[in-house]
């Protein structure tokens, strides 16, 4: 066990050096996203062990005795690790070193000042879902989609000691083994069999018992939530992190989902020969309407895995209250600002990325334009704007345009978003081929570098 | 989107048995007995979908049953359970302009409404005591009837049921308002006939009906309009007859302030080897019945020397199967028709002689108000293998065909946009190719007197072995790719590129 704590410190120190020598280098790295934009480095190995080694190599507590089911949980985790290393090959995690030991950093801080001495990893994934989870395998896993949302370093401390407070409560697992009960109770058992055996309102009793369950575990998944965001005030008391953006944290979730940017795609798009047609913008009014209920309903409150965010903000408050918190002293940063700048527009470019490897070109096109506000002269939003906008235009022309995109929908996506939808659902294939022909043609001087813009020019040129 | 392909995952089993129901009629027609998503239009404007799905047993006598409805675009507005007889089966959906209305049957028994305004509350819930003709599992030509419940816009609907009335096989037309007022109209012949809609508006319906006098070689059809008003009181008939050698086969009407125009093909009579004449009509007729003015083009003799009609060899052992028509604007008729080529005669001993007709080309007529051709649009077909029955009767309304394409998935339909200053029709349809067993899908638009096309080989698909279309909003169209084997389902929202 000392070995271990040895080998552990000895990592930390190591890992102190590499984020010193990339933080010279943070400053930099901000200042180059005003002209272009170097993907960063992710996961490509997807190396994966035996069962057997798996096990043999698995450290974590568990939190019961039980040896069958303390198989089972080694089994799922097996499951999470396989497709782990999947995804890993599939470079779905981010690897950038910068980032890493940033975020790692954060971690030891709040694991060195709370006395944990077991070993968890940080896994920045490059999914553009704002969202933060641990699946029981002791890694904290952080979407680049939240990362671009967060303001400061503390958000970020609180956000990574809310999962590791589901890690260190056994949350995963409890739920694991209380799932495995289930399975086995009698009580359960009889009522799947007498639903089974029902002759009538066979689909109202699946539904009854579906909705117990769900009302269960969103019940008990609350209860989760509500003792992770204490757990996380408790660690996080310790550290130099002002305890207050825990509430920062839960007002920018509350609010993640808007998005009232306005895109004025004229600009990008209109030239004398073509321009867009107000027709192609403006939304309509459904013809029909019918009621916006469903038959078979949830209770929406009782199904809520998370409690309301008023809720835990008020949960904070009275917490920090009951501890008599008091913010002097306490630092929003602790690493340098620059960095931390660094990785959040890290993570706006990196969602473009995300998007494009997807094949989610309409997402690519809106991400972009939006965030040509902001970096007017980057090349590399023109290159991927222009790419995906020629992706769009071939598959427009092979009637596969649908697999892209999504339909414009009021309830899921912002204005701006489906206005664009809208242009590339309105228009013929010829005015969408023009629309695109303006934008890569208006922006080419910028890009021309590029050799696969320049087949993509020669392309338009021909026409 | 993906809520709803889950939801029509689990009713996979149910497209299966409509496939295998469809194959014996005319493709995956539209016909909202069988459709499981149901498109409702409004003036051939899509305005939404309606799904009606059966939910659970209650008990031994009642089922619950769910609405769900789309707008145009598939997002869920939401949906309704409600509780009827467990004799009734789902037949219909549609929308009139205001409210859904639902149809069941019971069996050789009765029919029953059930409306559903927009806040999804039941209107009106009417079951109506009618003899029923028993529906054969295998429609046969005169069998099929393709006649979906017609919306009267902010009016109500018009439903045409296979009855028997007075030990006659007949034709009832149901008119259910939105006063919740019906009324019913029974037609009833000696021999074989058919009743079915040209056209409604608030004032008159207009019928056409189909009386059949079959020979041994040959169709003698004799075919009338009927002008009822909109309370259902039997107005005029007029006979569609010219002489003893034509038959005429009204297509589409236009109510009009002063009387009805109607649309017709006529054909002469002849022995189903030898070559057919035929051409378009169009009938003036004032509403005490009186026929104002007729005009005839014979396509036959005036287009033969047409250049379209000689690049594409339309009159070549051809005949030009006009099917639908709607009113443009500019008081011109636009024609739907198929160029079936009359390949080769069939002789087998011990069974009657057959004709294989291919389905070459697939035209858009555009007609004046004398019958004369303005423009001809020719969207070839080649090695199209289209068997037409050896005996086949029209069904004009709502998209009813007459050739059973091999592997069921012949369809075609018009819908317009919904814009008030411009004139966009697509005509949407399908072509198996019974050689390439290819697929094609295209949309002839219509856009403000050019006609312009986008055509596409649907690719094959690795985990689906069949595709269908259903209608979808203007300029698009619902492609359905499934496996009845696995029942494995799943579809694309297709945009057309013109």
């Amino acid at each position: 066990m000392i070995i271990w704590a040895g080998k552990l410190q000895i990592m930390k120190k190591i890992r102190f050096l590499f984020l010193f020598s990339f933080l010279l280098c943070a400053g930099y790295l901000h200042a180059q996203y005003t002209s272009d934009y170097d993907p960063v480095k992710y996961s490509s190995s997807g190396y994966k062990m035996s069962e057997a080694t798996f096990n043999k190599k698995l450290k974590i507590p568990y939190n019961t005795s039980d040896p069958a089911m303390i198989k089972k949980f080694n089994q799922y985790l097996y499951i999470l690790y396989r497709s782990y290393a999947t995804e890993s090959k599939e470079k779905q995690f981010i690897e950038e070193a910068f980032i890493k030991n940033y975020l790692e950093t954060i971690l030891d801080i709040v694991t060195a000042k709370n006395g944990l001495k077991e070993e968890f990893e940080i896994v920045c994934t490059r999914y553009a879902v704002p969202n933060a989870f641990n699946m029981g395998d002791n890694k904290l896993y952080v979407n680049i989609g939240l990362l671009e949302q967060l303001e400061n370093e503390a958000q970020i401390a609180f956000m990574l000691c809310h999962e590791l407070s589901h890690q260190l409560l056994f949350h995963v697992q409890d739920a694991f083994i209380a799932e495995e009960k289930r399975a086995k109770d009698k009580a359960v058992k009889k009522q799947i069999r007498d639903i089974n055996k029902a002759k009538y309102n066979k689909l109202d009793k699946t539904f009854q018992f579906v909705k117990n369950y769900n009302y269960d575990f969103a019940k008990y998944s609350r209860a989760n939530e509500r003792s992770a965001d204490s757990m996380a005030v408790v660690l996080l008391q310790k550290t130099d992190y002002d305890l207050r953006e825990g509430k920062g944290l839960m007002e920018i979730l509350d609010h993640i989902d808007e998005d009232s940017t306005k895109i004025d795609y004229h600009t990008y798009f209109d030239k004398d020969s073509v321009s867009i047609k107000n027709e192609w913008i403006v939304g309509k009014k459904p013809a029909l309407t019918f009621s916006k209920k469903k038959a078979i309903e949830f209770d929406k409150d009782s199904i809520k895995t998370h409690p309301n965010i008023p809720n835990r903000i008020n949960m904070i408050d009275s917490q920090l209250l009951l501890i008599g918190y008091s913010h002097s002293g306490k630092k929003l940063f602790v690493q340098p600002k620059a960095t931390f700048d660094s990785i959040v527009s890290v993570s706006k470019f990196e969602i473009i990325e995300a998007y494009q490897k997807r094949k989610r070109y309409a997402a690519v096109v809106y991400y972009g334009i939006r965030l040509l506000s902001a970096y007017p002269e980057n090349k590399y939003l023109y290159k991927n704007i222009s790419i995906a906008l020629n992706e769009l235009s071939k598959a427009v022309k092979k009637h596969t345009v649908q697999n892209y995109i999504p339909i414009e929908s009021d309830e899921d996506f912002s204005e701006g978003y489906n206005q664009l939808l809208r242009i590339i659902d309105r228009t013929t294939a010829e005015e969408f081929d023009a629309l695109v022909k303006n934008f890569i043609t208006q922006y080419y001087s910028k890009i021309s570098s590029y050799p696969e813009i320049q087949t993509i020019y020669n392309e338009l040129s021909k026409k | 989107m993906n809520y709803l392909k889950n939801k029509l995952f689990l009713f996979a089993g149910l497209l299966v048995l409509f496939v295998v129901r469809t194959d014996a009629q005319n493709g995956m027609h539209f016909d909202n007995e069988h459709s499981f998503l149901i498109p409702m239009l409004e003036n051939n404007v899509m305005k939404g979908h309606a799904y009606v799905y059966l939910l659970d047993k209650i008990s031994k006598d009642s089922n619950s049953f769910v609405i769900q409805v789309f707008d145009e675009y598939l997002h869920d507005l939401g949906e309704k359970k409600f509780i009827i007889d467990s004799k009734f089966s789902f037949h219909a959906a549609v929308f009139n302009g205001v409210n859904i209305v639902t149809k069941f049957v019971k069996a050789h028994e009765a029919v029953r409404y059930i409306v559903f305004d927009q806040k999804a509350t039941i209107a009106l819930d009417t079951t109506l005591e009618i003899k029923l003709q028993k529906v054969d599992k295998t429609p046969s030509d005169r069998s099929f009837r393709a006649t979906p419940i017609f919306a009267v816009n902010n009016q109500g609907i018009l439903d045409y049921l296979s009855t028997v009335s007075e030990g006659k096989n007949s034709t009832t037309v149901i008119y259910l308002g939105n006063d919740n007022k019906i009324w019913q109209n029974t037609y009833s012949a000696l021999h074989p006939s058919n009743v079915q809609l040209l056209m409604a508006d608030k004032r008159f319906v207009v019928n056409t009906v189909y009386n059949y006098e079959p020979t041994k070689n040959f169709n003698d059809v004799q075919t009338s309009v009927q002008i009822l008003s909109a309370q259902g009181t039997k107005l005029a008939e007029v006979s569609m007859f010219k002489n003893d050698s034509i038959s005429i086969y009204p297509i589409s009407a236009d109510i009009q302030k002063n009387g009805i125009e109607v649309i017709s093909q006529f054909t002469t009579r002849a022995h189903e080897f030898s070559r057919i004449k035929y051409g378009t009509c169009i009938h003036v007729i004032d509403f005490s019945g009186t026929i104002v003015s007729q005009r005839f083009n014979e396509f036959t003799s005036t287009l033969a020397k047409d250049s379209v009609v000689k690049k594409y060899k339309l009159m070549t052992f051809s005949y030009l199967y006009m099917h639908k028509a709607i009113k443009l604007k500019n008081g011109n008729w636009l024609v739907a028709a198929e160029q079936l080529l009359r390949t080769k005669l069939r002789i087998r001993f011990g069974i009657n002689h057959s004709v294989i007709f291919n389905k070459k080309s697939i035209c858009l007529i555009e007609v004046d108000e004398h019958a004369d051709v303005v423009k001809i649009h020719v969207e070839p077909n080649k090695e199209d293998g289209v068997k037409v029955p050896k005996k086949y009767y029209r069904r004009p309304q709502g998209g009813a065909m007459v050739a059973n394409a091999k592997q069921g998935l012949d369809i075609n339909y018009f819908v317009k946009d919904d814009k008030k200053d411009e004139e966009n029709i697509s005509f949407v349809f399908t072509d198996y190719n019974y050689h390439t067993k290819k697929l094609s899908l295209g949309n002839l638009l219509y856009k403000n007197g050019v006609i312009k096309t986008d055509r596409f080989v649907i690719p094959k698909f690795k985990t689906y072995t069949r595709v269908g279309i259903f209608p979808a909003r203007y300029g698009h169209v619902i492609l359905i790719k499934y496996d009845p084997r696995l029942g494995s389902f799943d579809f694309d929202n297709i945009k057309f590129n013109n």
